[in-house]
């Protein structure tokens, strides 16, 4: 829910102001509307949330109200040592977790899943209403 | 069977003993006073249906009941003594802790009080009375010395295993005299040195007895009372041999059931020994009877059998199985990974759905970037039900105007619509189901609240979304035939 109130409100507004703007900009802007949204609705206790929040410091206070003190890890260990390329790719795909280990990166993986999901579901249902609501009148 | 009967009634009557209701409460004719309400559970039940009960009843109340009128029969006479007797041993030795450990104790040892009201233990005659011919009896008998040994501190523990086993050993042999002979040593020891209680000859039961007693005097006892008092003693540790569950275990009950096959009596105790060496960071608790907290800044991991147990394999056996754990929560969440096993395998399929995932983001926004400037999406927030006939003309009329028309007109309307009008998800589903016909408009829960912050400008969404799981279902068919 949290996470259609920002997103539509990104929508709403990318529409007002990018009416004259290029198509793969507007495409842009949505994209990371979509992700700000995912952030926003996750809150910041996921390490990718507050990546995300980091790059793009756009609506609303986005200070980490709880900060989070990651435990000194004695060694970043990375577990997968015969999966340790899948690791990898999963970290550049995940964002925020680089110094991770295995265990937690999973975590974040899992909640990451969780969280596009919910936003592909949003757009599309926005998609749906939209087009419903376009197609029949014009 | 009655055993395993009682066994059963032991796990269900647990929470009932648990949260201390008096349960049949000295309905008995003739009953004696029984001096706590605790041991008043069922016992007089027990004691008038089933003597075998009688036995398990009258040793439980020992501890709870230090003055215990037990009713007239000859074996009950004995009892009589080994309950005084044991009865002031405990309360003599620790007047405090025990009023502590009274209710705990009752809870744990009026499960088997409260077993025999509903047991219809018929076929229980009085022959059995005095001994515990059962050898499940017996290990039950262990089940409370051990929950003894762990809750009370080792003395009692000591004497009320030693009772059990003394018990065990009447059943074959005589009987009374084996019971005096328990009261007689009872006093012997004295508070938690049970390790120089010489081992009885008896069954390979009772011979665990004292191992159970000296480990749990050597380990650390914080966790076990917490441990014990968490999960259900009869169904855990008749699970695991009652030496296994210790203190480490308390705190890991996953682990330590996981990997309970692998156990056996002989080999867990240097794989302890080494696993308290290596974890010798851990504040050593002393011979206290006050059960202390359970240091929660590490987790304990027990070695299995036949596994190296330095710290660092341990360490890392922990984290493969916390690996495992995610993994398995993500084959849930990634669809058709159910199959998929192996580690190298199921990352792939994860980052391939990660990636299809992003790209169907892209895609989205991609999409909505079209649809945007070609739709003037003047949506109307949906109304509850009430007011759904007055929506229906209002969005045909809307929707083909042009946004630099009437966008103030449309904007207040909706204003005062929504806030009128608290619409909830329900409605809008209701109505999405009905009106298919009308677009569905999406809006939004604290629409007010949006509505003011974006007063200024020129046009007005006010988009409320019936996205909940339900509303998917209708939305994937349009979804498949708009893509």
């Amino acid at each position: 829910m949290i996470m259609a109130f920002h997103f539509l409100g990104a929508l709403s507004h990318i529409q007002k102001t990018t009416t004259h703007s290029t198509f793969v900009f507007r495409c842009h802007r949505i994209r990371c509307a979509a992700y700000t949204s995912m952030a926003l609705s996750t809150g910041a206790h996921s390490a990718w949330s507050r990546a995300l929040l980091r790059q793009k410091p756009r609506r609303g206070s986005l200070r980490k109200r709880t900060v989070i003190l990651q435990r000194p890890r004695k060694r970043a260990v990375r577990l997968e040592e015969d999966c340790q390329d899948g690791a990898d790719v999963l970290r550049r795909l995940v964002p925020g977790c680089d110094g991770m280990d295995s265990a937690e990166l999973l975590d974040e993986t899992a909640d990451y899943i969780r969280c596009l999901e919910e936003q592909v579901s949003l757009m599309r249902s926005i998609v749906n209403v939209i087009s419903l609501n376009f197609n029949p009148k014009s | 069977m009655s055993g395993m009967e009682k066994e059963r009634f032991f796990v269900g009557n647990w929470q009932l003993a648990d949260a201390g209701l008096p349960l049949g409460v000295n309905s008995s004719s003739g009953a004696d006073q029984l001096p706590n309400s605790f041991v008043n559970l069922g016992w007089e039940h027990a004691m008038r249906q089933n003597s075998h009960a009688h036995i398990e009843s009258a040793l439980s109340s020992l501890v709870s009941s230090p003055s215990f009128n037990a009713p007239a029969g000859n074996d009950s006479v004995v009892i009589r003594e080994l309950i005084g007797r044991l009865g002031s041993i405990c309360n003599s030795g620790d007047a405090s802790p025990s009023s502590r450990y009274h209710s705990p104790r009752a809870s744990y040892y009026s499960t088997p009080l409260n077993s025999p009201p509903k047991l219809n233990i018929s076929g229980a005659d009085h022959q059995q009375q005095g001994m515990l011919v059962n050898p499940t009896a017996d290990a039950q008998f262990e089940l409370f010395a051990e929950s003894a040994a762990s809750k009370l501190g080792f003395a009692e523990a000591g004497k009320l295993s030693r009772v059990s086993s003394s018990q065990s050993l009447a059943a074959p042999s005589g009987k009374e005299v084996t019971v005096s002979d328990a009261v007689m040593e009872m006093p012997k020891f004295g508070r938690g040195r049970v390790s120089k209680w010489p081992p009885p000859e008896a069954s390979s039961a009772s011979g665990k007895l004292p191992a159970v007693v000296a480990e749990n005097n050597g380990r650390k006892r914080k966790a076990a009372p917490k441990g014990k008092g968490k999960a259900s003693p009869s169904s855990s540790l008749a699970m695991d041999p009652p030496p296994k569950e210790g203190n480490p275990d308390s705190k890991r009950r996953k682990q330590a059931e996981a990997s309970a096959a692998d156990r056996s009596p002989t080999v867990s105790k240097p794989k302890t020994e080494q696993n308290s060496s290596d974890d010798g960071q851990k504040p050593t608790e002393n011979d206290n009877a006050n059960p202390p907290e359970p240091p929660k800044d590490y987790i304990h991991v027990r070695a299995r059998r036949g596994q190296a147990t330095d710290g660092h394999s341990l360490a890392e056996r922990v984290r493969r199985e916390k690996i495992s754990e995610r993994m398995k929560l993500l084959q849930d969440l990634v669809p058709g990974c159910n199959k998929v096993t192996g580690k190298a395998v199921m990352l792939d399929e994860i980052i391939n759905y990660i990636q299809s995932l992003q790209r169907q983001v892209e895609f989205l926004s991609m999409k909505l970037a079209t649809l945007n400037p070609q739709l003037e999406f003047n949506m109307v927030c949906l109304l509850p039900k009430d007011m759904h006939q007055a929506d229906v003309p209002l969005p045909q009329q809307v929707f083909p105007l042009d946004t630099a028309t009437s966008p103030f007109s449309f904007a207040q309307q909706s204003l005062k619509i929504a806030e009128t009008n608290r619409f909830n998800t329900h409605a809008a589903k209701n109505q999405l189901d009905s009106s298919i016909q009308l677009p569905p408009i999406v809006g939004l829960t604290d629409a007010t609240n949006y509505l003011g912050n974006s007063d200024k400008d020129d046009l007005w969404y006010v988009i409320q979304t019936g996205f909940a799981r339900s509303q998917e279902a209708p939305f994937s068919p349009q979804t498949l035939r708009a893509e």
